[in-house]
Formats: structure tokens, sequence, C-alpha cells
């Protein structure tokens, strides 16, 4: 009785822990961080863009 | 430094701080770079090739541009991110290897088939892929050129280029950025910011020699500015597109507003200026042209009211009709003015050099066309910008306007000063001048081509003492590079040394 408490106890402890990883790998994901396929790349263009033009401008003074 | 705008001086040594370099620096590298190398595999995966050719592209300019000015520069260690957060410099021919390789790769890119870049995001073709391959190519020129004078192979690799003219050669294909009268948030040409406000008056100083260069230098020395009683026959046509003046004469000149007019009256200049005016300006150009000299530190006077401003090319000011009126918030095309970063003129004028210098075929043309060329397109580009953006000011007298028989007689003026030039460096120096007047607007390569041909040959000598010390060949590293980046070379001392980037192997004392 007492070992099959024991072996109940370790997969239970075991079961948690499968669990507890797989849940913590959603959690690990940022929603708000960008992908190579989701971030905005003309967002940034636009900033790259002003930007330049910028430079040029305090290079030319 | 190419006398364009006015430098206050008066040693070459005290002219600048390290730290009037830091906003171009931390703009390069924390901005324009960064954002470019973040965006280049982001464009990739998403098959945007336009996108991540458009920011090889700039990158490329920014990063030749850095060493232009300041030699050596990161390229290899920067932008790594906490992977090394004080990158030391890499020679600057190496960078300018890599500029070259960064161009061919966004041509590449701008080849390719993939997403179309979506209206409205590409603010300087409207995403015109062959005009960004054409200015891929222009730029490539260009840094072929600068080195022309220590790389043997630069003229295999630019006569490939002009053969194969795929170059900017048009205006339509123009490189520039356009402003916008809009005031919040402020995207007014940052001149037409500086100089046209309702109180204070015009927030800076123009040149006196471009003043002179522009409207004299032809003219023994005496600005040809035709009254608008007639139209016009002689004078350089873009002369009252490019500066505005507040005041017609000088009536308002006097000790405390112009403190060197009293020895410009009583003929006393400087004993190491060359013959005023027919050979240098000094002090007053004529016709109410209100700039400074070269090297003039003296305190600035409350002479705001009477200073010339920038024109309405290229900074969407006021047209100059002689109307004398004082600047004001709004007035003439509200700051919708541009950068003119590369024009189809600059390609001629640079053509004409290579035709010269280097013997490069430039189809028929000679390099003689080929000025004629960079003239043409440049006057062409100038007189009719108020229409091109949309400038309509109805008081203009129709005299006031450049006509068809002033510009074709400024075309064969030039034309004769290149003929009466007889040698090969008198030539170059007719091709340098006029360039150096179509790049109104454009410091990059007015300082670029001072220091790779010396030319313009007659730019105003220091106005406060005849050594004013070592012409600055680079600039001081910024503060914030020398100050936080433990791995940056020495500080330079330009003024005292010269300190020349690698493409310029002239002598030290090549520039007054």
């Amino acid at each position: 009785m007492k070992y099959r408490k024991i072996l109940l106890g370790l997969l239970l402890i075991a079961a948690g822990m499968t669990a507890c990883t797989k849940q913590l790998d959603a959690l690990l994901v940022n929603p708000n961080a960008h992908s190579l396929s989701t971030a905005d790349v003309d967002l940034l263009l636009n900033n790259v863009q002003i930007n330049f033009n910028s430079f040029y401008s305090t290079a030319s003074d | 430094m190419a006398r364009q705008q006015y430098w206050g001086g008066p040693l070459y040594n005290n002219a600048y701080s390290p730290a009037s370099f830091d906003g171009e620096w931390t703009t390069a590298y924390s901005s324009v770079l960064n954002n470019a190398k973040a965006l280049i595999p982001l464009a990739q995966a998403q098959l945007k090739y336009t996108e991540s050719g458009i920011a090889r592209v700039l990158s490329a300019y920014t990063l030749g541009t850095l060493v232009d000015q300041f030699g050596d520069v990161p390229y290899s260690q920067a932008e790594l991110g906490s992977a090394n957060t004080t990158p030391g410099v890499d020679p600057g021919a190496s960078t300018y290897a890599a500029v070259q390789s960064m161009l061919d790769s966004a041509i590449l890119d701008f080849n390719k088939s993939g997403a179309t870049i979506p209206s409205g995001v590409d603010l300087y073709y409207n995403g015109s892929k062959a005009n960004w391959i054409a200015l891929a190519n222009t730029l490539k020129l260009k840094f072929y050129m600068q080195v022309r004078l220590v790389d043997n192979t630069a003229a295999a690799k630019i006569q490939a280029l002009v053969t194969a003219n795929n170059l900017i050669t048009t205006p339509a294909q123009d490189f520039v950025f356009q402003y916008s009268k809009t005031l919040s948030p402020d995207s007014r040409h940052p001149h037409y910011a500086a100089d046209y406000v309702n109180s204070g008056g015009v927030g800076e100083y123009l040149s006196n020699y471009f003043f002179w260069k522009v409207a004299a230098e032809k003219y023994s020395g005496n600005v040809n500015l035709p009254s608008t009683a007639a139209a016009p026959t002689t004078g350089d046509p873009r002369l009252r597109y490019y500066f505005y003046r507040q005041q017609t004469n000088y009536a308002n000149a006097n000790q405390q507003s112009l403190p060197c007019y009293t020895n410009y009256s009583n003929n006393v200049f400087p004993v190491w200026y060359p013959s005023v005016p027919s050979a240098t300006p000094y002090c007053v150009v004529g016709k109410g042209y209100w700039g400074r000299d070269h090297g003039d530190n003296s305190g600035a006077p409350p002479d705001g009211a009477y200073r010339t401003a920038w024109g309405v090319y290229p900074a969407g000011g006021e047209f100059d009709y002689s109307q004398g009126k004082a600047v004001a918030l709004g007035m003439g095309a509200g700051g919708n003015g541009i950068s003119p970063i590369w024009l189809s003129s600059f390609t001629a004028f640079l053509e004409a050099e290579a035709a010269l210098t280097l013997g490069t075929t430039v189809g028929t043309g000679t390099p003689a066309t080929l000025l004629t060329s960079g003239v043409t397109q440049s006057i062409n580009k100038v007189v009719g910008f108020p229409t091109a953006i949309g400038y309509v000011n109805t008081s203009i007298p129709a005299n006031a306007l450049a006509s068809t028989t002033q510009i074709t007689n400024y075309i064969a003026l030039v034309n004769s000063l290149y003929t009466a030039a007889t040698t090969p460096a008198a030539q170059l120096d007719i091709i340098q001048s006029e360039y150096a007047i179509a790049l109104w607007g454009n410091g990059v390569e007015a300082y670029n081509n001072l220091r790779r041909t010396g030319s313009p040959k007659n730019m105003q000598l220091a106005v406060t003492t005849a050594a004013p010390g070592i012409f600055m060949r680079s600039f001081f590293y910024p503060s914030v590079f020398v100050n936080r980046n433990s791995n940056a070379p020495a500080q330079k001392t330009p003024g005292t040394a010269a300190n020349k980037v690698f493409w310029d192997n002239n002598p030290d004392n090549f520039i007054k």
C-alpha cells in the first residue's frame, strides 16, 4: 500500500512536470514580439528613409 | 567648408568641436544603419526585395559618406548589438569596398520578383525599381570617381558603368527628399524653418562667396541681376530662385549692422586677398545680397531683417523679384522644398570630369558637351522648380523669370569660358565651378569635389587672418564616438594636420 502511494505520487509529479513544461513553452512566447514573418517591414523602412534624409541634411550643412 | 554656407572660423582648428558631429554620427549608426540591418532579413523572409534593396542603397550612401567625412569608421564590428559595444574602425578603402558590394546586392534585390511595395511606402521613387537601380549604379559611379586618384582600377569600372548607361540621366530620376508645408510635425525644409519666421528675421548667414560665384564672378565681380523692366538676357538664370533678398540695397548697412562695411566703403580689404571684387568678394557683394565672408567670427549684430535667405530652390522659400520684403512665416512656397541628394545634372558633371581626367568615353559626348548638359539640366531643374512644387505667386512679374534668351546666353558664356581654358586643369576648374553652382543645397558633394579636384580654385580666403591653418580634409571624430568607445582611434587634429581620407592624395596645402 505504501509503495503504491509512493508510485502514485511519483506519477503525479511526473505528469505535473510534463504539463508544466508544455504550459511554460507557451508562456515563453512573447505575444508582442515580431517574427520574421510578421514584422512590419514597411514601418521600419519608413524610419530608415526619414532618418536617412536627416543624416543627409546634417552631413550636407 | 565648401563656401556654400557661411563658416565662422576664424581658424580651421577651432571652427568645430567633436560634439558638432554627434548628431550626424548618431543618426547614421543608431537610426539608419541599425534599422536597415534589422530590416533586411525581415524583408528577405517576406519576399519584400524592393524594401531590402532600398535599405541597402541608403546604407551604402550613409556608410560611404561617413568615410568621406571622417575617414576610417566602424563597419565590420558595428551594429552587432551586445556582441560588440565598442566597435573599432575599418580602413576607409575596406568600407568603400563594402559599399560597392551593398549596391550590387541592392541591384540583385531590385531585379528579383517578390511582393510589390505598397503605394506611398517608398518616399523617394514611389516604388520604381528601375529608378532605384539607376540610383544604385550612379552611386557606384560616384564612389568609383571618388577613388580615381588612388585606385588605378577605377577607370575601367567607371567606363563600364558609363557604357551601360543605366544611370540617373533625366530629372524624372532625380534622387530627392520632398518636404512639405506642414508645421506640426514640422516637415518643412530645415533652412526654410530657420529663415522664414515672423520675428527676429533670417536665422543664419549665407556665404558671400557663393553669392558672388553665382551672381558676379562671370561679370567682372559685379552682380548681374537684370531689372524686371524687360525680359532678362544675361546673368545666371538661377539667381532669383536660389536666394531671397530682404533688402535690395545697403541703406541699412553701417558700422553696427555690418561691421566690415566701413572698410569696404574705404576700399580697405585684407592684404592677402586678390583683387576685390573681380577675383573675390569682400563684405558686400552688391544689390542687397547680405551674407558673411569666409571665417568671419565677429559677433552677430541685429541684422536678421537684412540677411539674405534661402530662396524658392531648393528650400521652398520665396522667389526674389526684387520686392525687398521681410521674411515671414508661410512666405513663398512654405518650405515645400527638397533635399537635392543626387540630380541628373550631377551625373553629367561627373561624366564630364571622367571624360576629361580619365579619358572615359561617354557616348558621343565630350567634356565640353557634357558640361553643357550639366548646366542645362541644372538650370531647367531650378527654373521649373516652382511649378513642380505647385508654387504660384501672381505678383511675380513675367520679366523676373528666367528667359530662354538668358538661359541660352548663360550656357554660351560657360562654353566660351571652357573653350578659353587652355589646360586640362583650367578646364576641370570650369567644370567644377559650374558643378559647384548646380550643387546649391548639397554640401556633401561640394566638400567631396573640392578635396578631390581642388576646384573651384578661387575660393574666398579666410577673412580675419592670412594663416587660418590647414583646411580640414576630414572632420573631428564625434565626441559620442571617441569619449564612449574604448576602441576608438585617437582624436584627429583637423586644422593642425590635414587628416586626409584614404582617397585624397592631394598635397596638404591643396585647399586654402
